[in-house]
């Protein structure tokens, strides 16, 4: 018999890697096109919008390179592939942008890179060489989104909405569980809270989680037996607390939230109320040195209380910091929650306010970001909930989990950078914006340099749920643009 | 259940009806919303007053303008693109007209006099030496918008110093003013618009740091690119001369609806009366400004609060503005408020809108110190449109956040939601929060496609600024082109 026509096995196998290629690209919710006459582009992707479905006009072109055995140098991590200089030629002389797909089509595994990221200079050019890594370079759903950005035209104003992504917000509200079952009340003749003070004064025993309203003086505690008796000028009554917490009346409603306030604030010893700035804040220690709080799920602690030392002169103390909380407690839906904003608060000596704390505060507001914010709150709300100890009594308010919610789009943070510099829109034509100076006159005055700030923000850092901060410098990425070779760290957190 | 939601990025109503999310892209790709319609300024004759050496080189850029100024980074193309330049066959497809007779240069001798005087004198010598410049040119010639270069040296300065602390100390421990004292704080920019109301005028003021890349920006404030500059600048004088840069996108199924903003201010010496304010808006944006009543400070939440008659009289008065201005009756009114409603301004305000037959009025306040905040769990700040449901008749709104267009969070400090707490109960908080966002669009003195409040409450706190420096028995220009 004569020799019958064959098939090649190399044949076979290329076919293989488009028909992957296809899959994968159905996958992520793009089309993919095989060309009918090759000239070192296999085909192109014709890009979805993965909201919308609307068909984008915006392409891809595909190289596909398919081997059943394993490319140059190939581990389990990554491997190499040197380009042809013809096809490199072709591909980054071209219009459209295009991507190198490597597979091994019998284990269903594939891999991309965009020509033009991966080669960006006249060295690497020369050396036409490229390095997968096999992490980060996955060529699956995941990678849709990079084709996406890799594509959209820089300058016609394309619009697309953010992805649909589940995340889980985290709020800055702190559920109450448990409070006292009665208020106690009685008539009094005080009206300030410094007579009142005084008055308890002589009974040799501090007592807090009280108010004065109308002249009532209110507390959790009972009145007959404490020392606020003092304060009561008739006979107590006693009442059901959903009487006041369930109350429509607003007066009310704020008269019962500033009684859970002094309440909450009367039974943290290590806690102190602030006056002037109307927050509590973490008390000095005996000895001045750091303090550490707020252990818990998604937080390591952080240093509430701690010395920081003079920029001009490293061998003294310039001025402490101390992890401020505002709070207030508002009924939302028939639960009260205590809302949590961290604040900071500086002093000279744990106890008397730094001369230039309102420069400290102006500074750290600049470099706040939404992660260090979101860090501190979780902070407060872990120390809130902590249980109180041998030495400290039972806490009369008791506080559930921070409330949480969940949302259908979302960003990948991976693919996002900090703002850029000039963002910020100009206030020539906004008077309301008056007198900033520049954030380093801001700390020269206060004696305080940059990184110390900042150690105070990022302290306790590596949050659950955040991820990994972006190394400094990673303008590449900042940019928002990932191609497979900048997105590392992305691949490295999907990896594990 | 506190529950959230994303709202969609509303979309802006351009030439030849197109829509796009983002001013700039909008006008640059179908040209302003009135592009082809016959009044729209297809030359925009412009006045300048200012020190003779910057009115040449400030002239220079304008021309200069007239072509296309390149995008500032690649990185960003959306955040910071190319102005397209402006000329009748592109951009806002107008263009900005001179002669040397709509000029008038500041002498060198009254430039000393302000420089040599001292603050606060200073502030009020150059505010006096231009208002009698521009009223010289007024009175001769008549221009589409005055473009007025201020002086160098000129520091805005703080006129209250005194009072200030002490306001502070009186505020009440709780959350309830939804706003701080007004800063203790003098301008050019609001003297001179205030000297000028009268003449009902469209001004734009502009420092030298804007049209001359060698001079620093003042202390304090950012300096944007030169494409972002010239946007911003064309829009507002385009704005100003009459024009309609963008609108809000409207379906026919929609109620024509009037918008009204409701704020309090006191008048500069500080006399305890706060009067009340109001803006009206139609959905093309153009404002008109009413001013109200006396408004007292009530003892229970320590905000300025009207009594029923003058919440009455402010919203006939405020319908009558948007009949005079529009030549019908809206069939919807939504109001505003920078303060909680008392029982006897919702009712104030209903008596006034049943009278006129009107079906629908909504009623919210807005403030924009909502403390609920909400995280996300990476770096990026939640996106704007984030809407928080914390209650029936309270909502959390981030209107400044993450933006997808972008590819940032565009801002400098963390981002905090604006609260809107309707007067009833409503059925549907997501549409109520997507107008308010749809709100935060119109604003013509910026081109990004956020802002943090809401037409209504923003230009409410530019005319508020303006408005304390007129004695209460001036009458007040009615445009908002002359606040701005």
């Amino acid at each position: 018999m004569a020799d019958r026509k064959t098939v090649t096995r190399q044949t076979f196998i290329g076919e293989k890697g488009i028909a992957l290629i296809e899959r994968r690209c159905l996958e992520m919710g793009h089309l993919f096109h095989p060309r009918r006459v090759d000239h070192g582009i296999d085909g192109h992707i014709d890009l979805v919008d993965p909201d919308s479905r609307a068909v984008l006009n915006l392409t891809l072109l595909v190289q596909s390179k398919a081997q059943d055995r394993r490319f140059s140098g190939e581990t389990d991590d990554g491997f190499h592939y040197l380009c042809d200089q013809r096809d490199l030629d072709h591909w980054l002389s071209g219009n459209s942008p295009v991507i190198l797909v490597f597979s091994h089509p019998e284990s269903h595994e594939a891999w991309w890179v965009e020509v033009k990221a991966a080669f960006p200079d006249a060295v690497s050019r020369a050396a036409r060489r490229v390095d997968i890594d096999k992490h980060t370079q996955r060529f699956d759903r995941d990678a849709a989104q990079a084709l996406l950005r890799l594509a959209m035209p820089r300058t016609t104003g394309l619009y697309l909405r953010p992805a649909s992504i589940t995340e889980v917000l985290t709020t800055n509200l702190l559920p109450v569980i448990e409070m006292p079952p009665t208020v106690h009340l009685a008539p009094t003749t005080f009206t300030d809270y410094r007579a009142a003070g005084g008055a308890l004064e002589t009974q040799g025993r501090r007592e807090s989680g009280w108010i004065l309203r109308d002249n009532l003086v209110l507390s959790f505690h009972d009145l007959r037996d404490s020392p606020l008796r003092v304060l009561c000028d008739g006979d107590p009554e006693r009442h059901e607390t959903r009487e006041w917490a369930d109350s429509d009346d607003l007066d009310t409603q704020h008269r019962f939230a500033d009684l859970l306030s002094r309440t909450v604030q009367g039974s943290y010893p290590e806690l102190r109320w602030h006056k002037d700035r109307k927050h509590m804040h973490f008390r000095a220690t005996s000895h001045l040195g750091p303090r550490k709080a707020g252990k818990g799920p998604g937080s390591r602690g952080r240093t509430v209380f701690g010395p920081h030392t003079s920029k001009s002169d490293p061998q003294r103390v310039g001025y402490y910091h101390h992890a401020a909380l505002r709070m207030r407690f508002r009924r939302l839906d028939g639960v009260w929650y205590c809302q949590l904003e961290p604040d900071y608060c500086f002093t000279t000596d744990g106890y008397t306010e730094y001369p230039f704390a309102d420069r400290l505060l102006a500074g750290i507001k600049r470099l706040d970001r939404h992660p260090a914010v979101r860090g501190w709150t979780r902070m407060w709300a872990n120390y809130l909930r902590q249980e109180a100890d041998l030495f400290t009594e039972a806490r009369p308010v008791q506080f559930g989990e921070l409330a949480t919610m969940t949302v259908e789009r979302g960003i990948d943070d991976l693919l996002w950078g900090p703002a850029p510099s000039g963002a910020t829109p100009e206030d020539d034509q906004d008077p309301s914006a008056g007198g900033q100076e520049s954030l380093d006159a801001v700390l020269a005055a206060a004696d305080a340099d940059t990184q110390d700030l900042l150690s105070l923000l990022q302290d306790g850092e590596s949050d659950e749920g955040a991820p990994r901060r972006r190394s400094p410098g990673s303008k590449a990425r900042s940019a928002g643009l990932r191609t497979p070779r900048q997105g590392r760290a992305s691949g490295a957190r999907r990896g594990r | 259940m506190i529950s959230s939601v994303i709202l969609d990025e509303p979309e802006l109503e351009f030439g030849g009806a197109a829509r796009h999310i983002d001013p700039r892209f909008g006008i640059t790709n179908y040209g302003p919303a009135d592009l082809g319609v016959a009044d729209a300024p297809r030359a925009i004759r412009v006045g300048l007053v200012g020190p003779a050496d910057q009115l040449d080189g400030l002239r220079q850029w304008l021309e200069r303008c007239r072509e296309p100024i390149a995008a500032k980074d690649e990185k960003y193309p959306h955040l910071f693109p190319e102005f397209p330049g402006c000329d009748t066959d592109r951009g806002l497809h107008t263009t900005l007209v001179f002669s040397d007779r709509n000029t008038r240069a500041i002498s060198s001798r009254d430039l000393r006099a302000i420089e040599t005087a001292g603050q606060p004198a200073a502030l009020t010598k150059a505010v006096s030496i231009y208002a009698e410049e521009i009223r010289t040119l007024a009175d001769e010639n008549r221009v589409d918008v005055l473009l007025v270069a201020r002086p160098e040296q000129l520091i805005d300065t703080a006129s209250r110093s005194a009072r200030g602390p002490k306001e502070a100390d009186k505020l009440p421990a709780r959350d309830t003013l939804d706003e701080p004292p007004p800063a203790p704080f003098a301008n050019f920019h609001d003297l001179l618009k205030a000297r000028l109301l009268h003449l009902r005028q469209p001004i734009q003021i502009i420092r030298r740091s804007t049209w001359e890349e060698a001079t620093r920006p003042p202390e304090g404030h950012s300096r944007q690119d030169e494409a972002s500059r010239a946007w911003n600048l064309h829009v507002a004088l385009y704005y100003k001369a009459g024009g309609v840069p963008w609108r809000l996108l409207r379906s026919p199924a929609d109620l024509t609806t009037c918008y009204v903003g409701v704020a309090f201010y006191r008048s500069d010496d500080g006399s305890s009366l706060s009067t009340s304010v109001a803006q009206v808006f139609n959905e093309r944006g153009d404002g008109v400004i009413v001013r109200g009543g006396p408004a007292r400070i009530s003892r229970t939440d320590r905000q300025p609060h009207l009594v029923r008659a003058d919440a009455h009289a402010l919203l006939v008065h405020a319908l009558g503005a948007y009949r005079r201005e529009h030549h019908t009756a809206p069939a919807r009114i939504v109001l505003h408020k920078t303060s909680a409603f008392t029982d006897d301004e919702a009712g104030g305000f209903q008596d006034a809108a049943d009278e006129r037959f009107i079906d629908t009025l909504e009623m919210s306040w807005i403030t924009s110190s909502e403390g609920a905040a909400a995280f996300r769990p990476g770096d990026a700040p939640p996106l704007r449109g984030t809407l928080v449901t914390l209650g029936e008749r309270e909502l959390a709104l981030y209107a400044t956040g993450s933006i997808e267009f972008y590819r940032t969070y565009p801002g400098m400090y963390i981002p905090r939601p604006i609260g809107i707490r309707p007067v009833t109960p409503t059925r549907n908080p997501r549409e109520l929060a997507a107008e308010v966002l749809a709100l935060t669009k119109m604003n013509w003195n910026q081109t990004r496609l956020d802002g943090r409040l809401p037409v209504t409450l923003r230009t409410a706190n530019q005319v508020k600024s303006v408005l304390r420096f007129c004695p209460p028995d001036q009458a007040v220009a009615t445009r908002y082109a002359h606040y701005m």
